[in-house]
């Protein structure tokens, strides 16, 4: 896998490659257990629509579970593909 | 639902970029079907015929991943399903492009009728009849066209009609069929060469593109490649004749002049002052008003049909009368009652709009009713007086990318708002 979700002072860091083949496996995994995530997406080092996808699963999640979910330093390139499609207010980012 | 508002009056100055061609990359996109391997599509427009087909790529179970910079990855390995639904069809005819692809190389395909069109009849009888010619199993039950075969086999076909979206399908399918195809009368549009390309950089031999007989030796495998689709030619007709309607000064940057010789001879009739260097195009008017031209549509090299509605607009504002002879669609005048709305003097006989020009167009509410009519709406707003609000502009949104965007970055006065 070339991403990695690692927990360390409440929160949740994600880096790496997020694309088709490392967001399943990272889909599948326990963000659950500490309350209400928060995700920090400083050390994500390439992405594409994939990574989206996976922010928009894990946010349906949070929405089903009753909880909130908050993302941290969303790179650019992410950012652009969010306006593109229109998502970008959607997502529950914060600095 | 979203319309546009369009202060008219503004001349527009500047530069711009144009964009991938729309009715490239759907082929394009539908070929990747034939990969053995990831193939990546460059110069891609967000558009929402795009959306729509990496949606029904999706619904297969095919992998498809966006970058940043708006370049498609489609990975076909995990499919799962040959079956394009009506949902998806009924709101994008070119879905019908999936049906060759996939039956050269799964075997089988289930594409949904497409239903009515605004402008006219598209028949798919010739993608029907190409494939059968090629050895498939075809019927049409329940509002599919449901297709199986062993291995396509190579034939030589001649359409009754030029269709392009016809010889795309015909010629994705014999890609991977047994033997030599020969499709005679087929269309020549910048596009069908572009998809030609495409498939020959996965590896198919394809000769003739671009000429009414092309010729596709079937190969046993494609695969995947990197490529960048080829500009917009309607995108750049269209902002050339939006500088030609406002007596502006453009100049459209990441285009191919190579492909507008038709358009760009007209708008040299009309007055403007054109400049061409490898990837870019000019145009002046000096300020002058442009002078009525007579156009007739027809099937590439000739005039293009996806222009008409614009030229329509640049006579409704021209010196002295033009006419505008469609003849490869039926009725595809629907944008005339509404410019008619904003005073321009047109009358429709048949095939043919006889346009006077006017000295002023005036501001109207006014609805879109197919992606190239909304072009002309907007043009026509450009130089009416008043502010002109064009409703429906779903329409537009399908075929342009960031219009209002690229408008208001040359001079003029619109802005997007709900309601």
């Amino acid at each position: 896998m070339n991403a990695s979700l690692t927990f360390e002072q409440g929160i949740y860091h994600l880096s790496g490659v997020l694309d088709f083949q490392s967001v399943v496996a990272l889909r599948d995994q326990d963000i659950w257990s500490a309350g209400e995530p928060q995700i920090d997406l400083a050390n994500v080092s390439n992405s594409n629509s994939a990574g989206i996808a996976l922010l928009l699963e894990w946010l349906k999640l949070a929405q089903q579970k009753g909880v909130q979910i908050k993302y941290h330093n969303l790179p650019e390139s992410l950012g652009v593909i969010a306006r593109a499609y229109g998502v970008d207010q959607e997502l529950p980012v914060t600095p | 639902m979203n319309k546009l508002l369009i202060q008219g009056g503004a001349t527009l100055q500047g530069e711009i970029r144009i964009s991938g061609a729309k009715n490239a990359v759907l082929p394009i996109m539908a070929a990747t079907l034939l990969a053995q391997g990831p193939a990546i599509v460059e110069n891609v427009p967000h558009l929402q015929d795009v959306t729509t087909t990496v949606e029904l790529l999706g619904t297969m179970g095919v992998q498809v991943v966006i970058d940043e910079t708006m370049s498609i990855e489609v990975d076909n390995s995990t499919i799962t399903s040959q079956v394009a639904p009506y949902d998806l069809v009924k709101t994008m005819r070119s879905s019908i492009l999936v049906l060759g692809p996939l039956l050269a190389r799964y075997g089988k395909a289930e594409v949904s009728l497409p239903g009515g069109c605004a402008i006219g009849s598209r028949p798919v009888d010739i993608h029907i009849k190409g494939l059968q010619a090629m050895g498939a199993d075809i019927e049409v039950v329940n509002g599919y066209i449901k297709a199986r075969c062993d291995r396509l086999q190579g034939a030589r076909f001649v359409m009754d009609m030029v269709t392009v979206t016809g010889t795309e399908n015909l010629m994705m399918a014999a890609s991977l069929a047994k033997g030599k195809t020969i499709l005679e009368n087929a269309a020549r549009e910048p596009e069908v060469v572009d998809l030609a390309n495409f498939l020959n950089a996965m590896g198919a031999k394809i000769t003739g593109a671009g000429t009414d007989t092309i010729t596709i030796e079937g190969v046993d495998g494609l695969q995947g490649t990197r490529y960048r689709v080829v500009p917009d030619r309607i995108e750049t007709g269209t902002f050339l004749v939006a500088g030609a309607i406002t007596g502006g000064r453009v100049k459209l940057k990441n285009t191919d002049p190579t492909l507008l010789d038709s358009v760009l001879d007209k708008l040299r009739d009309s007055g403007a002052e054109i400049q061409i260097g490898e990837d870019w195009i000019s145009l002046d008017m000096h300020g002058q008003r442009p002078r009525a031209i007579n156009v007739r549509t027809a099937p590439y090299p000739a005039f293009p049909t996806d222009m008409q509605a614009q030229f329509t607009a640049l006579n409704t504002v021209a010196q002295g009368t033009g006419t505008i002879v469609e003849t490869v669609f039926e009725n595809r005048f629907m944008h005339v009652q509404e410019i008619r709305r904003m005073g321009a003097d047109i009358e429709v006989e048949g095939n043919t709009a006889i346009v006077r020009g006017v000295d002023k167009l005036t501001a109207a509410p006014v609805m879109a009713t197919d992606l190239r009519a909304s072009a002309s709406l907007i043009l026509a707003g450009l130089v009416a007086k008043g502010e002109t609000e064009v409703q429906r502009i779903y329409h537009i949104d399908r075929g342009y990318e960031l219009i209002e965007e690229k408008l208001a970055y040359l001079g003029a006065k619109i802005r997007r708002v709900p309601g």
